[in-house]
């Protein structure tokens, strides 16, 4: 692959050695694994693990990021777009504390990540040495698993564990810490690499009962009003066949959260639009109307509840999740379902009868032509002179026929780039959702290339987003992977002026940007790019960067102070959405 | 007053994100007592804490999604 390192000149065949180190073990443990990209960075504390990484050169693409934040973001975009577990390296100390917001970010998106992190060896550990840090408590609250292993003969038993509970479930990033001294031992056993399929105590997937089933098939069958709302747990399944055949046979509408989006292709007839802060009128007011919600793989975020007090009091609720901990959190469900998205639906659909909800579609219809008139008609074909960022993506929808793989950062926008992206294809839209770490998309934009090569990966990214993460193009270049990048420049961190604009009384405190030209930035790193401020230049410079075989950046300057519409300020009920 | 019967694996750092669960919470723990291998090589760590039976019951199901937590129950219901 473009970028390997040089063909190890004397290196024997690791197999074929009778002795093995622990950061052998692990090397082994990956490949075992079927690993074949890792994310990450080297250092002190893991010297011997990159030292072994050098024999397996020919098995395993790693891509020496600029950050190790850049390495989590990149296994997620990797992980997401490739259905595989993401795999990071960092050392200890820095390199490890680099990762906690990746892992936060994965641990609330539900991405499977393995992130393997040297540690000093274990007789300085407790003593403040250099770049020692307590990794296993710092990374407590942030994943779902860490261990650290201070014997070379516990490494593939760890590995085998973490990459189960890392895809198994809800998915979920995992640390593994190897002590320096546990990397240079030799195991005293020989290698044995056994994956894991069960643990004693944890369950993978929580069962459902058959009466369970049938009492969600009864209140779907005597729904008047049924609105399905469809999650990242629809996509985490590979349920969107299934999802779409419980739709179509019931005629039932789907609204999407954030991370389903593209779970179901906008075109079709019973999409309704998205849920949320930000997402469409009518999907967010007819769920105080709906007298059935089957909420599938979400979490009744507070973007997308707004004011619990006010949320669907007169709704059934039939709730299909595989963590129990998310059962009646925050909505109590009439129904609760316990395990996997695919697996339900494909039973609940036979219980199904045949319909269609005309009427309740039409109520849908209604209000999306007043959200069509008063906000997306003005958004997307705008009178303004600068560009808008509604108009931009909508080119860039035209122009990839609504297939490409679109990896949003957080703020305008991600909302922007969520409402107006003309979704066809499945997985097709990636961001920050839970955590909202700004600087996610670029490296995230990275892995997701490298793990669905054969994708158009489009990356959006706002400018205040672009500078978090922007070391990363030199990742970009150096291993010449094809992502192309659309900075939407407005020279403001947009959304916070935004809500500094509605509700603090257009205060704006530390919100404007002096910004470089991201295009002149991009040359430098070695990738093409083209400055953008006329209209009549936009739909050239879009094709220009999607029949590139290389990278390419746009730096779109768009109108500095335009704000997403509809939106539901906080405190405010689903159906308390303003238009305008 | 709440008490939690909290069943686990005997292994390092298991208390810490037991307790980081109460803490995420906001649950200030009154009284704490851990006896390793107190049930089938699992240890037992019993928290009593000044909170109301919704929160006791909201945090049982994320103290069970530690994957070295084998139970965790109300003291009253515990019966492992």
């Amino acid at each position: 692959m473009p970028g390997k390192l040089a063909a190890p000149q004397k290196a024997a065949s690791p197999t074929a050695k009778s002795t093995c180190t622990g950061a052998e073990a692990v090397m082994r443990s990956l490949v075992a694994e079927g690993v074949d990209t890792i994310f990450g960075y080297p250092g002190g504390a893991i010297m011997p693990i990159y030292d072994a990484l050098y024999d397996f050169n020919h098995k395993v693409n790693h891509i020496l990021v600029r950050h190790e934040q850049g390495a989590t973001h990149a296994a997620e975009g990797y992980a997401r777009a490739s259905g595989k577990v993401g795999v990071v390296f960092a050392t200890s100390g820095p390199g490890a504390t680099n990762l906690i917001t990746g892992l936060a970010d994965a641990l609330m998106d539900s991405v499977p990540m393995v992130c393997v992190v040297g540690q000093v060896s274990s007789g300085l550990l407790g003593t403040d040495a250099f770049q020692e840090a307590n990794i296993m408590s710092v990374c407590a609250a942030v994943t779902k698993w860490n261990y650290q292993v201070t014997d070379a003969d516990e490494v593939a038993d760890a590995m085998a564990k973490a990459f189960f509970i890392a895809r198994s479930g809800k998915p979920g990033p995992v640390v593994i810490e190897v002590t320096k001294d546990a990397q240079f031992a030799e195991l005293k056993k020989s290698f044995n690499y056994t994956p894991v399929i069960e643990l004693p105590y944890y369950k993978k997937e929580p069962g459902f009962t058959r009466k369970k089933l049938q009492q969600a098939a009864t209140l779907l069958n005597q729904a008047q009003r049924p609105l399905i709302l469809a999650g990242n747990g629809v996509g985490i399944a590979g349920a969107e066949a299934a999802l779409l055949a419980l739709a179509e046979k019931t005629g039932t509408p789907v609204a999407c959260t954030l991370h389903g989006l593209s779970c179901i292709a906008t075109s079709h007839p019973l999409y309704v639009g998205m849920l949320g802060m930000h997402g469409n009128y009518a999907p967010n007011l007819l769920t105080n109307q709906a007298d059935v919600l089957l909420a599938i793989g979400m979490r009744f975020d507070d973007r997308v509840t707004g004011n619990l007090n006010f949320y669907a009091k007169q709704a059934k609720v039939i709730h299909i999740e595989i963590d129990p901990s998310e059962l009646n959190k925050v909505v109590k469900a009439d129904v609760p379902l316990l395990g996997d998205a695919l697996t339900i639906l494909e039973q609940l659909t036979p219980l199904l009868h045949t319909y269609s909800h005309t009427e309740w579609l039409v109520e849908f219809a209604k209000l999306d032509a007043q959200e069509e008139e008063k906000v997306r008609r003005k958004a997307l074909y705008p009178a303004k002179v600068k560009l808008t960022m509604p108009e931009v993506i909508r080119v860039l929808g035209e122009q990839t026929n609504g297939e490409a793989m679109v990896i949003a950062d957080v703020g305008q926008h991600q909302m922007m780039a969520a409402r107006y992206y003309p979704f066809q294809k499945h997985k097709s839209y990636f961001t920050s959702g839970g955590l909202g770490t700004m600087g996610f998309a670029l490296p995230a934009a990275l892995g997701a290339k490298t793990g669905a090569p054969d994708r158009e990966v489009v990356a959006v990214i706002g400018d205040g987003c672009f500078q978090m993460t922007i070391q990363e193009l030199a990742t970009i270049a150096q291993y010449k992977v094809p992502v192309k990048v659309v900075v939407l420049n407005n020279n403001f961190l947009g959304m916070v002026r935004q809500w500094q604009n509605m509700f603090f009384d257009g205060r704006y405190s530390f919100v404007k940007m002096e910004n470089p030209d991201f295009a002149e930035i991009s040359r430098a790193f070695g990738i093409n790019a083209l400055r953008v401020e006329k209209r009549e230049e936009l739909p050239g410079a879009i094709q220009q960067m999607l029949h590139s075989e290389k990278p390419f950046l746009l730096n779109v300057l768009v109108e500095n102070e335009e704000n997403v519409f509809p939106m539901m300020p906080t405190g405010a009920a689903v159906d308390g959405m303003l238009l305008e | 007053m709440q008490t939690l019967k909290i069943y686990t694996e005997n292994k390092i750092g298991v208390l810490e994100k037991v307790t980081t669960v109460f803490t995420r919470n906001r649950v200030n723990i009154t009284t704490l007592n851990l006896r390793a291998n107190a049930l089938k090589d699992l240890s037992l760590i019993c928290v009593s804490a000044d909170i109301s039976p919704e929160l006791a019951l909201k945090v049982i199901p994320q103290l069970k999604r530690i994957i070295e937590v084998a139970d965790a129950k109300l003291k009253a219901e515990s019966k492992l």
